[in-house]
């Protein structure tokens, strides 16, 4: 079951690789009201606690498969279903500290029905709209 | 008769939270709408890996719908031309993809497959012969912000295209879809609240007082003075007159502009098109009870009783399928603030039966 913010609160938690915390992950679920091809997806930036963690180096988990934005970008066949979580993975020597943080993220859905300008992806504004934009959630726990 | 069914869109809250699966949403239309029998779908988010679903999911889809006695209306079909991320699909690619979709439909027992818009009509033409073979009517749905004419130069202008296509070819297997969101008479509560929260930053609570008020000032003034509208309604909430660059383009816009438009087609213009209307989407986003009438709904903002009107007087024998929007626009208030779409649904087809079966004077327009 999903939650209704974009940004779910299941899942948000450290990586630990081989004994180290890597990074850490956070779960979104898809704003738009149907799936979407993974070329489609237009992965934009993650902000922590004022962190930048840029778009192109966060991995995207997607029915159990992880992707760089890059492969996602080629990749024409997978489908993220509407009901479905992302993970995405974000990588952060030592991770994020126990206790209250403050996460947004920011990604879109291509839909070709809609102007061309709803399709240029800007991962520096804020806008947002039925197929995608920037999320936040405040005060998300890691323990 | 006018035939009523429901879009499973209508449910996306549920599917979501996995409240509900299609099977549940099958059920709950054919027992507890009265009377109710029509479906429509999203492609994919109905049928299983799409578009290769496996052959044991027909089976599933048509044993439940002959199950339940229901019909499978209109099936709605997407064209993500971005699909391949080195190319622009082609207009062969587009109806390929076409024909799939009317595969899918056809196995599926689907009598119309709504196009989405922006398909090229030359991928129409290209897939035509095939819906003639089995049969599948495709739609081109008019939504708004258009209106039931061409309007050249903009987005409206498809719909000329379409009739022209239609008087050409002469094909019965080509026609329109209208989303009554056309018919937007008046903003819808909800809509407005939300936008004074994300725009304002209010509190649920307010966010409907504020709502209350601006209706109040639409209710007087109406959508054709935007002048005096405007000035009225801007001192209650600034923030919904703050101009933006628009996405959709056509310079500055505000949020005001979009909730406050009016309808973006004359309902009177149903009768030059009602020939080439195959299904129709009956879209809502907020059913309330009617005033003094215990148990009978309305959506105030849609011009349902004259559309439904019209429809009857012209004998208009296809569905109105109930397409439920304004979950949407709640979903940010948590899950006590959440909205019960089987509800919505069942007020929907109330307030549809009730107009349908209702042949009285003060129906004429």
């Amino acid at each position: 079951m999903l939650e209704a913010d974009v940004i779910q609160y299941r899942g948000f938690h450290n990586i630990v690789e081989d004994g180290k915390i890597t990074g850490f992950q956070v779960c979104v679920r898809s704003d738009y009201y149907r799936g979407v091809w993974l070329s489609q997806l237009r992965p934009g930036r993650v902000i922590v606690d004022g962190e930048l963690f840029p778009w192109d180096t966060i991995i995207w988990n997607i029915n159990g498969k992880d992707y760089t934005t890059a492969e996602m970008a080629e990749n024409s066949t997978d489908f993220w279903h509407v009901d479905k979580p992302a993970i995405l993975k974000i990588k952060k020597d030592g991770g994020l500290s126990q206790g209250f943080h403050d996460v947004t993220v920011r990604f879109f859905a291509s839909c070709s029905y809609m102007p061309p300008s709803y399709d240029t992806f800007d991962d520096n504004t804020e806008f947002t709209s039925f197929n995608g934009g920037t999320y936040t959630r405040k005060n998300m726990c890691i323990v | 008769m006018i035939k009523r069914g429901v879009s499973l869109y209508s449910y996306q809250q549920a599917e979501f939270f996995h409240q509900m699966t299609w099977k549940d949403e099958l059920r709950e239309v054919a027992t507890n709408l009265n009377g109710a029998d029509g479906i429509e779908i999203i492609s994919e988010t109905t049928v299983p890996r799409y578009p290769m679903p496996p052959e044991s999911f027909y089976f599933e889809w048509n044993n439940e719908m002959a199950r339940y006695g229901l019909k499978a209306v209109t099936y709605d079909a997407f064209m993500d031309t971005l699909q391949f991320r080195d190319h622009v699909m082609t207009i062969a690619e587009c109806a390929e993809r076409l024909k799939y979709d009317l595969r899918i439909a056809h196995k599926m027992g689907f009598e119309n497959m709504r196009l989405i818009k922006g398909v090229p009509i030359q991928a129409v033409e290209l897939a035509l012969p095939l819906a003639e073979e089995l049969n599948v009517r495709m739609t081109s749905e008019v939504h708004s912000p258009q209106a039931l004419h061409a309007v050249p130069g903009t987005w409206g202008e498809s719909i000329g295209r379409d009739i022209a296509f239609i008087e050409k070819t002469g094909t019965k297997h080509y026609g329109l879809q209208p989303d009554f969101g056309i018919f937007q008479i008046a903003p819808e509560k909800p809509l407005v609240a939300y936008q004074l929260r994300v725009s304002a930053g209010l509190s649920k609570e307010e966010s409907f007082k504020v709502a209350d008020e601006l209706l109040a000032i639409y209710d007087e003034i109406g959508y054709k003075d935007k002048e005096l509208l405007y000035a009225k309604a801007e001192p209650v909430a600034p923030s919904l007159f703050v101009k933006r660059p628009s996405p959709m383009g056509g310079g500055l816009r505000c949020a005001a502009d979009h909730l406050f438009s009016g309808p973006t087609a004359d309902i009177l213009e149903l009768y030059n098109v009602m020939q080439y209307i195959f299904c129709i989407h009956g879209k809502f986003y907020d059913m309330t009870e009617v005033e003094g009438e215990p148990g009978h709904f309305e959506d105030k903002g849609i011009q349902y009783k004259e559309a439904i009107a019209i429809l009857n007087a012209c004998s208009y024998d296809g569905y109105i399928n109930s397409e439920f929007e304004g979950q949407r626009s709640q979903q940010d208030m948590g899950y006590e603030g959440l909205v019960d779409e089987v509800e919505q649904v069942r007020r929907h087809h109330e307030m549809m039966d009730r107009f349908i079966n209702d042949h009285s004077k003060d129906m004429t327009i």
